[in-house]
């Protein structure tokens, strides 16, 4: 799966606009990541990378990027 | 009829304790905390039956053991719902710290319009309200206005997580308002239970 393709699953699971996030986008940034965000974004790391993120990995990404370099 | 309300240790959800003075038994609204729910029980009370508002883990939590304490209890949820008792990633508690899935074998599944009698002359009507998670049901008894996390009074509703759709929430929202009169006393998943008017008045 390309960036763009992962990037495109983030938008969609935390329901921003898409083209919005950018490998650079700093995590902190993102206001859609509150809680309920980051809940999912570990279910979709885990039903689409079978990959278990935790909150205290969440809390070490500090870009888009980190994210999607985990889902990889 | 009297409905008291015990707020969760988990996320402060709801569970809504339903009594009659007539009646030796209690309707529960979702199954948080179980302590909380027997701390509002007199000594003859029994739960004769819990209602699932949606699969979400914040409001099954205890439910485990509401049946081992209850072994008659019946559960009532929507298929959705149901399908997500039984599976700890469906009910996000696989995601924290204690997975939860239901052990018991008997679910029984409410469709839009379901009637379930409570007490004497004291009706339960489901509402589907899908949106938040496509299994949301809504019950209404009497004024009273059992909206899970389908409505919350001045809050948005959350359709981000598996099984969310906020188009699907939307049309719930907007039936649901239907049903709201001003003494209409509205009972979330989240939050207090008031009357529109009275949440009207706090707006102001």
């Amino acid at each position: 799966m390309t960036n763009e393709e992962k990037i495109s699953l983030i938008e969609d699971a935390l329901e921003i606009e898409p083209s919005t996030l950018k490998p650079e986008t700093l995590v902190g940034n993102i206001s859609e990541l509150d809680s309920m965000g980051k809940l999912t974004l570990i279910v979709l790391c885990d039903d689409e990378f079978n990959k278990k993120l935790t909150g205290e990995k969440l809390k070490e990404f500090n870009t888009v990027q980190d994210i999607l370099d985990f889902m990889a | 009829m009297n409905v008291i309300q015990v707020i969760n240790e988990v996320f402060t959800s709801n569970t809504y304790v339903i009594s009659n003075d007539n009646s030796d038994w209690v309707w529960l609204i979702d199954i948080g905390n179980l302590i909380g729910v027997l701390n509002t029980l007199s000594e003859k009370q029994q739960v004769r039956g819990v209602f699932i508002t949606h699969p979400h883990y914040d409001h099954i939590y205890s439910i485990n053991q509401l049946i081992e304490l209850y072994p008659d209890c019946q559960v009532f949820a929507s298929a959705q719902t149901s399908e997500g008792l039984y599976s700890a990633k469906l009910n996000l508690s696989f995601y924290h710290d204690f997975p939860i899935e239901f052990k018991g074998t008997d679910i029984k599944v409410l469709n839009e319009g379901a009637t379930i009698e409570l007490f004497d002359k004291y009706y339960l009507e489901a509402m589907k309200t899908p949106g938040h998670h496509w299994g949301c049901l809504s019950f209404r008894i009497n004024n009273y206005l059992f909206t899970g996390d389908s409505y919350i009074p001045n809050f948005e509703v959350v359709t981000k997580l598996k099984g969310g759709n906020k188009e699907a929430a939307l049309e719930s929202l907007d039936r649901l308002k239907k049903n709201i009169k001003q003494d209409t006393i509205i009972c979330p998943g989240h939050g207090k239970m008031q009357t529109m008017h009275e949440f009207s008045n706090k707006d102001k």
